[in-house]
């Protein structure tokens, strides 16, 4: 009666050992290959976070004046800017520290008005974003002058204005 | 056998909850959605007039986009099981919720099923969001008519 | 004692003729899957909602189990049938279609048994001469009432079970030769064990099942070892575990088993097991049902376990109250 009963029962009674010796090897020896799992993912995040990048101080064209390098080197929450002069406009893009960046709308009322003391005839566009900071770089590198410099300069203060 | 010998038997039984590696994924994978997101912020702040300000809008739009293709083809549920809390906070996990339930209750036609059920799971969401929202703009304002911090 | 405290036993030979039996693509496989009927290829078709897709494979279990039973399903008394969506609607449309005298009740996951044990009681006062009896579920029918929207990412804990999606009915007739009999049965009572989370229906059902178990052995005079097989109907993995534990002074060996804890094999996909009114109705109608007529199983105590909730009552921050019907089969000697 038994015989036949693994036969075609086998499902019923094999299954039953199989299902309980398996869940004892999961919770043993899954746990410590969880861990040392764990661990190796947890260490490479930890490493890949450390990676950072330098940034330069750049102003375009070339410091006539020099008052407006001495006010950007005094600022300690930033770590590099790049700015634009022209006859009119001071555009200075500025890269803020990770964790200054909470006080992004601050610091560049702050700058702002420092530059402004110094220049009172221009008008100053200081910000931290960092699509304005591509553009200003890209002024940099293609080195443009005069109408084109003026226009690039428009469009990135109307780009400053907008909201959401 | 009374209640206290079943329930000592019951909680002897029961598995036992792998936190820790439960934790690990949950912030595996939501932060590989959120750098996907950053990516896709990147991408719209490179070839599109955003600025970092603006370029949140269309990022939560792709994201929401990526998050229905997901649901409807069955993949996000087998994300959630892995990732848990990680797949269902960002705004991923929201447009799930939305998106699951919608297409769920199509058979009760688009005003009643559709419509009146879209938001089941999410309902709680927007409330309790707007709340909260609420509550800590009050408090803030509170603090700063006091003096305690500025605007 | 028998016919006392809800076991009854019955005096003439009420047979079980034949079965149907009906699952969904999920369930092809299933460790049971060669004793079942029919395997759907869809579990719902693209032109139809997933309570039609259910209530079709309703009908479909119905006409195996007549045409099996050398009958048809016009030609039945009466229809006793159950399932786990809200008022019965699958099981109501199916018997629409049926066109026979019907009878619907609802003991959740115990509604195969129950449908049963009124189908014996109907063939013991003769006031039937044959009876069509069982119960079913639809996962996705299930899920999207009890639960959430299917592709709704949770993370389904290890004590969480997966609706089966099958149909299984059995043929009740009297008197005949060479076919499991149905000789005792007992009314389960609702037991409540305080259990609160409805991921985890397994703890919640084991103290109902225990209860029906000891009060048919203590009212038939007999003990464990005198059953092949007592199979529960969905404790699950968990559950199955609890209920030995809580019979451990018994040598329950291999004779305690549990149907949805077997029902999908060793996939940790499906976490504890298969549960629904359907997991109990395929694997008792299906399997057990061909051993017992083998004759490899010649005593055997079915026990189809139901957790009482609601999405409401759970929210509500009630326990789940469970019950869990049983029916004793034997089978007689080759004649």
């Amino acid at each position: 009666m038994w015989e036949v009963h693994l036969d075609k029962g086998k499902y019923l009674v094999s299954n039953l050992h199989i299902s309980n010796t398996s869940e004892h090897t999961n919770t043993k020896k899954g746990a410590s290959n969880h861990m040392k799992k764990s661990l190796i993912v947890f260490l490479m995040v930890l490493l890949l976070g450390a990676c950072s990048s330098e940034k330069e101080k750049v102003i375009f064209p070339s410091d006539n004046s020099s008052s407006l390098k001495p006010i950007m080197q005094k600022q300690d929450t930033i770590y590099g800017y790049k700015s634009v002069i022209n006859e009119e406009d001071i555009l200075v893009a500025i890269n803020i520290n990770r964790f200054d960046r909470f006080n992004k709308a601050k610091i560049e009322k702050k700058i702002t008005k420092q530059i402004e003391k110094q220049f009172p005839e221009k008008k100053v566009l200081v910000t931290g974003d960092q699509k304005l900071m591509w553009e200003v770089e890209t002024i940099i590198e293609k080195k443009l002058k005069q109408k084109e410099l003026k226009k690039s300069i428009e469009k990135i203060k109307l780009l400053s204005k907008e909201e959401t | 056998m009374d209640q206290q010998q079943f329930q000592k038997i019951v909680d002897e039984k029961n598995p036992k909850v792998p936190f820790f590696m439960n934790i690990l994924k949950a912030f595996i994978v939501g932060g590989i959605i959120c750098t996907i997101g950053q990516l896709i912020t990147f991408f719209y702040m490179r070839f599109f007039p955003f600025t970092e300000g603006t370029a949140g809008n269309p990022t939560v739009a792709t994201l929401v986009f990526i998050a229905m293709i997901l649901t409807g083809t069955g993949l996000y549920k087998k994300i959630a099981q892995i990732g848990g809390a990680g797949s269902a906070v960002p705004v991923t996990g929201f447009g799930n919720a939305v998106i699951s339930a919608a297409i769920e209750h199509k058979s009760e036609g688009y005003v009643l099923g559709v419509g009146g059920n879209m938001f089941k799971l999410a309902g709680s969401v927007i409330l309790f969001g707007v709340l909260s929202a609420f509550v800590v703009a009050l408090i803030k304002t509170i603090l700063v008519n006091i003096g305690v911090v500025s605007w | 004692m028998v016919n006392t405290f809800g076991t009854l036993q019955f005096t003439t030979k009420i047979c079980i003729a034949n079965t149907g039996t009906v699952v969904g693509p999920v369930e092809k496989d299933s460790t049971f899957a060669d004793s079942f009927d029919e395997v759907l290829s869809l579990e719902t078709e693209k032109d139809e909602t997933n309570e039609q897709a259910h209530a079709r494979m309703i009908e479909s279990a119905c006409h195996w189990a007549a045409k099996k039973g050398h009958t048809q399903v016009d030609k039945v008394d009466v229809l006793i049938g159950g399932d786990l969506i809200n008022q019965l609607s699958p099981t109501n449309f199916a018997a629409r279609s049926l066109a026979i005298p019907y009878l619907g009740v609802f003991s959740a996951c115990a509604s195969s048994m129950e449908s049963v044990i009124l189908g014996c009681l109907l063939l013991e006062s003769g006031n039937a001469r044959t009876v069509l009896a069982g119960a079913s579920s639809h996962h996705q029918a299930v899920e999207r009432q009890f639960r959430y929207p299917l592709e709704y990412g949770t993370q389904k804990p290890k004590t969480s079970q997966w609706t089966v999606t099958g149909a299984g009915f059995s043929l009740l007739e009297k008197d005949l030769k060479n076919t499991p009999v149905v000789t005792h049965a007992t009314i389960g009572k609702v037991v409540d064990s305080q259990q609160t989370n409805p991921l985890h229906m397994g703890a919640a059902m084991a103290s109902a099942a225990r209860d029906t178990i000891e009060r048919h052995l203590t009212n038939t005079n007999s003990k464990m070892a005198d059953f092949d097989v007592i199979m529960t109907g969905d404790l699950g993995n968990i559950g199955i575990s609890i209920l030995k534990e809580m019979f451990q002074d018994e040598n329950t060996g291999v004779i305690l088993q549990d149907a949805g804890a077997q029902f999908y094999g060793n996939d940790k996909f499906f976490n504890a097991g298969g549960s629904g009114a359907g997991c109990s109705a395929v694997v008792f109608f299906g399997q057990i049902y061909d051993q017992l007529k083998k004759g490899s199983f010649k005593r055997v105590l079915l026990v189809a376990t139901g957790a009482l909730l609601s999405p409401l009552t759970f929210q509500q921050g009630e326990t789940i109250p469970c019950i869990a019907h049983a029916i004793e089969c034997r089978m007689e000697k080759r004649g």
